[in-house]
C-alpha cells in the first residue's frame, strides 16, 4: 500500500475521529494534515506496523493534547481584541451549551472524556494512549465531568432567573 | 432523564457529521517537502527532546550573566547586550552543493543527559533537493547507541550512526574541552559520506544567533530553547520556548485565539503563547501584559540566512 492509498482509504475516518476529539473541523483538518506529513517521512516503517491506522490515530491524539499554534487566519485575534477562550462554532446548528462547556475544558481532559465516550477506551488504555498513569487519567475524568456538571448546573440556574 | 455521560455520547456521535470530507493531498504533499527544506536535523531533534520540560532561567533582562558553559559562551560576555545570544564553535567548509544555511537553534543550559546546544541547519531551497546537514557545537556527548561504530573525523575518534528518528547519519567527536561536534546528514545511501565529508571540513570559525528582545511577567526569565528558522528574509522565524511562556516572531500578525500578539517593526510581529505542557497556564490577560512590555534592541537581523557559510 503507497501513502496516498492509505491517505485516500483511510483519511475519512481520520477526520471524523479529529473532529470529535477536537471539537472543531478546521483544526481537526490541519492537526491530520500535520500528523500525514510527519507519518510521510516515516512511511516505510509505519506501513510495517500491523496496524498502522492505529499509529496514526495515536498520533493524532498526541498532536491535539500538544497543539500548540494554529497559523490560520480562521483564529484570527488581533491585538486587544478580549476573547478570552476560543470556542468555534459548530456548523449548522445551534450549538448546545453542552457542546460549548465541552469545547472550553482544557485538552487532557476533553481528550480523555472522547476516549471514553466515543472509543469506549478503559482508563489503562488511555493512559498507553496519553503517555500517563491510570491514575491521572481518572482524575482528568472527575475533574472533567465535575466542571460540566458545575457548568450545567449554573447555566441552567441562570437561565431560570 | 439522560445522564451526563449518556448526553456525552449523545454529542459527540453527532459531532462526526460535522467532519470535513477529505484531506488535502496536494498539501500534505507540499508539506512534506516543506519539512524537508526545514529540516533542522539533529540540533532540533537535540533540542525538540527537551522542549518540553525546561525551567531553567536565562538572561533575558540585560542582567549579569550566570557562567556559562560550552557553546553559550557569549552570555557570560563583560557587557552582555539584553536578550540572548548563542555561539557555536563550529563551520563547515564543505557543504553539498546547493545547500544554503536555514536555522540556528539552540538549548541555552544543559540538562542531565541533554547537553547545551548551537546547531547550525543547512538544506536546499529546492523541494526536490533532499539532502540536509546539521552541525551541532554540544557541551557534552549525547547517549551513543549501542549500534554505533568508530570513525575518525577531523583526526579525532568518535562514533558515527544511524538515527532512525531522523532517518539521518550521524557522527559525534570531542573536539575541546566543553566542545563536542555533532554532525547529522540526511541522504538516504549518501548520508554517512555526506556527514563524514562535512565533519572532516569543520573549521573552528565561530557563528552567532542573537535574539535582542526583553519582556517582564511570567516566563520571561525561563527561555532555554532558541530556534531561528528560515531561508529568505520573508520566512525568517524566531522561536523562544521557556516555561509557561512561549514567543515567536514572524512576518505574520496571524495569531491563535488566546494567544497575543503585537507589531513590531520591518514587518515583524511578536506572537505570546503559553507552553501547553506548563503546570499553571497563562490566561490572555496574562499573555497581553506581557506583551506590553516586550521590547527588541537594536535589529532582527540573521544574514546567514539562505546563504553558504
Amino acid at each position: 500500500v503507497t501513502f496516498d492509498e492509505f491517505v485516500a482509504a483511510r483519511q475519512q475516518a481520520f477526520l471524523r475521529y479529529a473532529t470529535v476529539l477536537t471539537g472543531n473541523p478546521d483544526l481537526a483538518q490541519d492537526i491530520v494534515q500535520d500528523v500525514l506529513i510527519r507519518v510521510h517521512s516515516r512511511w516505510r516503517q509505519v506501513e510495517s506496523y500491523d496496524h498502522p491506522e492505529n499509529y496514526v490515530r495515536k498520533a493524532i491524539v498526541n498532536a491535539y493534547v500538544s497543539w500548540r499554534r494554529q497559523w490560520s487566519v480562521r483564529n484570527l485575534v488581533p491585538f486587544g481584541s478580549p476573547p478570552d477562550r476560543a470556542a468555534p462554532e459548530p456548523p449548522g446548528s445551534e450549538p448546545s451549551e453542552l457542546w460549548r462547556r465541552m469545547s472550553r475544558l482544557p485538552r487532557r481532559q476533553r481528550a480523555v472524556v472522547v476516549l471514553r465516550y466515543y472509543e469506549g477506551f478503559s482508563d489503562t488504555e488511555i493512559a498507553e494512549l496519553l503517555g500517563c498513569s491510570a491514575g491521572t487519567v481518572r482524575s482528568h475524568m472527575s475533574k472533567a465531568l465535575a466542571k460540566l456538571r458545575a457548568d450545567l448546573r449554573n447555566h441552567r440556574f441562570l437561565e431560570a432567573l | 432523564v439522560s445522564t451526563l455521560e449518556e448526553q456525552i455520547r449523545d454529542l459527540l456521535t453527532a459531532e462526526e457529521d460535522h467532519s470535513p470530507e477529505s484531506v488535502d493531498l496536494d498539501a500534505i504533499h507540499r508539506g512534506v517537502a516543506r519539512r524537508r527544506h526545514h529540516r533542522v536535523g539533529a540540533a532540533a531533534a537535540v533540542v525538540a527532546a527537551v522542549a518540553a520540560a525546561i525551567t531553567v532561567p536565562v538572561v533575558l533582562h540585560g542582567s549579569p550573566a550566570p557562567p556559562a558553559r560550552g557553546p553559550v559562551a557569549t552570555q557570560s560576555a563583560p557587557a552582555p547586550a539584553p536578550g540572548i545570544a548563542l555561539r557555536s564553535t563550529f563551520t563547515p567548509t564543505w557543504l553539498p552543493a546547493g545547500l544554503v544555511e536555514t536555522g540556528r537553534s539552540g538549548q541555552v543550559r544543559a540538562r542531565p543527559g541533554f547537553p547545551a546546544s548551537v546547531g547550525r541547519s543547512f538544506a536546499s531551497t529546492d523541494p526536490n533537493n533532499q539532502t540536509n546537514v546539521a552541525v551541532t557545537d554540544l557541551s557534552g556527548p549525547t547517549k551513543v547507541p549501542t549500534s554505533a561504530k568508530p570513525v575518525t573525523i577531523a583526526g579525532r575518534s568518535g562514533m558515527g550512526w544511524v538515527d532512525q528518528d531522523s532517518q539521518s547519519y550521524v557522527v559525534q567527536v570531542k573536539w575541546s574541552a566543553g566542545h563536542w561536534l555533532y554532525v547529522a546528514a540526511g541522504n538516504g545511501k549518501a548520508a554517512k559520506d555526506i556527514a563524514v565529508h562535512v565533519g572532516n571540513s569543520i573549521v573552528a570559525r565561530t557563528a552567532n544567533v542573537t535574539v535582542p528582545v526583553t519582556c517582564s511577567g511570567p516566563g520571561c526569565t525561563s527561555f532555554n530553547i532558541v530556534n531561528v528558522s528560515g531561508a529568505t528574509s520573508r520566512d525568517l522565524r524566531v522561536e523562544l520556548i521557556g516555561v509557561p511562556l512561549v514567543v515567536e516572531l514572524d512576518h505574520s500578525p496571524n495569531t491563535p485565539a488566546n494567544n497575543a500578539v503585537v507589531h513590531l517593526r520591518n514587518g515583524w510581529y511578536a506572537h505570546f503563547g503559553p507552553e501547553q505542557g506548563a503546570t499553571t497556564q497563562l490566561s490572555h490577560a496574562q499573555l497581553v501584559a506581557i506583551s506590553k512590555t516586550f521590547r527588541v534592541h537594536g535589529k532582527l537581523s540573521y544574514p546567514w540566512a539562505g546563504k553558504r557559510p
